[in-house]
């Protein structure tokens, strides 16, 4: 009798065990997904911005006093959008809006050695250096996941 | 002992009931630690995934960031100074996997992002030579560290001309003469490309300045007098903290010969005796009646040309066939003006030294660029004047006289970039003027404007202020030479700019610029430019290493 009690203790422990290490094992695989999609999206996010070039990617505002340019937004419907965020579910795919969304990225730009216009206006010269810094979060609390960072340059990589 | 049986047998169930149990929890431990074991794996292979490609996005942002840093720097009269050097900087200690030293390269990274990369320029793909600031191509390696994690690229990089920047840029702004850029009254400059000014303009009454991009440069120590609505039209306007600076004649004639411990007096005696005066000069031959230029027609000008380039030049030219048809003998009959027999001076691709230009306009001079070598048959290349100082008593230099230049075959317009004209004489002008009254050797009125299809540079004294590192500012050029004074590119055409401008299809780079007249500043890229001094770098192949 107290044989057969112990065994089914220990087949409880066990699994109890296996239930706990399965919800670890799904979690940690939906961890491990979540990190390659952003690098994915990330990356696909910093491409384009080198596919349009340095001196085509839209400017914003200059700061006298870091004397830097500044453009936040991102790469929505095709087109850099200022002031936008673009959203995708957890494949990986684009969507128009956050309904569904499981990332949201945003972009900084940050530009060094501008051509200071009026106001806070500016545009980039040969010379110019633009920092990219795209930025994948979790919608649902809005955890970064991975930021990824280049810059690019005219006639650069 | 039925009764003893029985409780054996019951002991014995449930002892193979525990083992079973036991036997269960342990492959079921095994099989769980296995999938944890793959899982962990799995996640630390998905981070490093990922670092790995954040980390080769950071060694990219490496290259250009370099890229930048060489274009900052190209002004710099040490050439330790003009790139990231493939040294190990002092206090280093992150070592690249495999390697048994130091990091090589200018650590830098980008602002809200963390890891670093370390960048440097050289000679060779290895990295043991650094670059030199000439050859080209030559090659960038960047390595970045994300968390642990390294990756390294390598560019093979073309230097890039500064003639194909700007349209004009005038970078002479100094704290005893800030004007850069003088227009004299009733003047017009129209510049077609870009505009990058330092300092301030002197825009004389009735005077216009156009251009489609005016960059007002050194804002960090000029706020008034520049380029403003006021003064300037045909485009946008903005402005940099940072000044342009570009390299002297002197640097880059260093360059060139390879002698940075060379002063400027030994730079341009270098370049006296590297040219091609007395073996690249040609004409027509005296017995041809094509005027076609080619080996059959023209031949070697015996003597050459010396280093004083003035009317008297052409005199031992041969006459360009065609020309001198009538004489004065038949002046008398009314239908028919006399004619002169021009004489024609060729340059053939090279270097060329002069202390002094002195050309007047003349009906019967003719002086042709052939970078094409038609007349040698040799190969086409770069023709390249050297205007230099001889010590005292120099004078302004003047070009009156129209330059032909000649297209590459089945082209309608030359190459500007393969003319280049070097004025080097600080305090001094070079005057290119169209003159008004000129008659053609028929005696018909030349009419339109005179074009000068190259690349000019007149820079002998940087601007008193440089740029910082990232060139968001500027700071005090620490190698201010207050004994000079820079040079002046001083363009002269008629008031009405129907009448004939002077007009230079290319670039023009100069301390000062003085436009008197109309003067047109027509950009063209160009297309040849691989002796040209370095702007800068683009990338032309990548790999990852």
């Amino acid at each position: 009798m107290l044989e057969a009690i112990i065994a089914l203790l220990i087949l409880s422990v066990a699994v109890v065990a296996m239930f706990t290490s399965w919800s670890t094992t799904f979690k940690q695989s939906k961890v491990i997904t979540e990190v390659t999609q952003s690098e994915q999206i990330d990356r696909a996010v910093l491409e384009t911005a080198k596919a349009f070039g340095a001196l085509n990617l839209p400017t914003g505002t200059y700061n006298s006093t870091s004397q830097l340019g500044t453009w936040t937004g991102a790469y929505t419907s095709g087109a850099w959008t200022s002031g936008a965020t673009a959203y995708y579910d957890f494949s990986g795919n684009q969507l128009s809006s956050s309904t569904g969304a499981y990332f949201s990225v945003s972009v900084t730009i940050t530009d060094a050695n501008v051509q200071v216009g009026t106001g806070t206006s500016y545009t980039v010269q040969n010379s110019t250096l633009r920092s990219i810094v795209a930025t994948a979060s979790r919608v649902s609390d809005g955890t970064v996941i991975l930021p990824m960072a280049t810059n690019i340059i005219a006639g650069g990589m | 002992m039925k009764q003893n049986h029985f409780r054996t047998t019951r002991r014995r169930e449930a002892g193979a009931a525990l083992i079973t149990v036991l036997l269960i929890s342990v492959a079921t431990a095994m099989l769980l630690g296995a999938s944890l074991l793959v899982t962990l794996s799995s996640s630390k292979l998905g981070w490093k995934q990922a670092r790995t490609e954040s980390a080769l996005q950071l060694a990219n942002a490496g290259i250009n960031s370099e890229l930048q840093y060489i274009a900052l720097n190209q002004a710099q009269t040490n050439v330790a100074l003009r790139s990231s050097q493939p040294t190990i900087a002092s206090g280093q200690t992150y070592t690249y996997p495999g390697e048994s030293t130091a990091i090589k390269g200018r650590q830098g990274s980008i602002p809200g992002f963390s890891g670093y990369f370390f960048v440097y320029s050289s000679n060779d793909a290895a990295g043991s030579t650094a670059w030199d600031g000439v050859t080209s191509p030559f090659y960038i390696t960047s390595s970045a560290l994300i968390n642990g994690v390294w990756q390294r690229v390598q560019v093979s990089t073309q230097a890039s001309s500064l003639f194909n920047d700007w349209g004009i840029n005038i970078p002479g702004s100094y704290g005893d003469n800030p004007v850069t850029t003088t227009c004299d009254a009733n003047g017009s400059i129209v510049v077609t490309g870009a505009a990058g000014i330092n300092g301030q303009v002197s825009v004389g009454k009735g005077c216009t300045v156009q251009t489609p991009h005016g960059v007002n440069g050194n804002g960090c120590t000029y706020s008034s007098g520049q380029l403003t609505g006021s003064n300037t039209t045909g485009g946008d306007l903005v402005s940099t903290k940072a000044p342009f600076c570009f390299p002297t004649c002197g640097d880059v004639i260093r360059r060139a010969c390879g002698h940075p411990e060379y002063s400027d007096n030994d730079c341009y005696s270098w370049q006296s005796s590297h040219c091609n005066n007395s073996n690249g000069c040609y004409t027509y031959k005296s017995n041809t009646n094509d005027a076609t230029i080619n080996t059959s027609n023209c031949t070697k000008l015996t003597g050459g040309c010396g280093t004083t380039l003035s009317n008297s030049c052409f005199t031992s030219c041969g006459t360009h066939p065609g020309t001198y048809t009538s004489s004065g003998y038949y002046y008398w009959w009314w239908w028919q003006n006399p004619t002169v027999a021009v004489q024609t001076l060729i340059f053939e691709p090279g270097d060329y030294y002069f202390n002094s230009v002195q050309l007047a306009y003349s009906a019967s001079c003719e002086c042709i660029i052939d970078s094409q070598a038609y007349a040698s048959g040799g190969t086409p290349g770069q023709v390249r004047f050297w205007i230099c100082p001889t010590g005292s008593g120099d004078t302004d230099d003047n070009i009156s006289l129209p330059i032909t230049h000649l297209p590459a075959s089945g082209q309608s317009a030359p190459d500007c970039g393969l003319f280049r004209i070097y004025c080097c004489k600080d305090s001094h002008a070079c005057n290119f003027t169209r003159p008004s009254g000129c008659n053609d050797w028929q005696g018909n009125a030349v009419s339109g404007d005179f074009e000068y299809h190259c690349g000019l540079y007149a820079c002998t004294r940087k601007p008193d202020q440089i740029p910082t590192a990232d060139g968001t500012d500027c700071q005090t050029n620490p190698n201010i030479d207050t004994t000079k004074h820079g040079c002046t590119v001083h363009l002269c055409g008629q008031t009405t700019r129907s009448n004939g401008c002077c007009k230079i299809t290319g670039s023009c780079i100069s301390d000062k610029l003085q436009c008197t007249g109309g003067c047109t500043l027509n950009y063209k890229a160009s297309v040849t430019c691989g002796n040209d001094p370095c702007s800068g770098a683009k990338c032309i192949s990548w790999c990852k290493k």
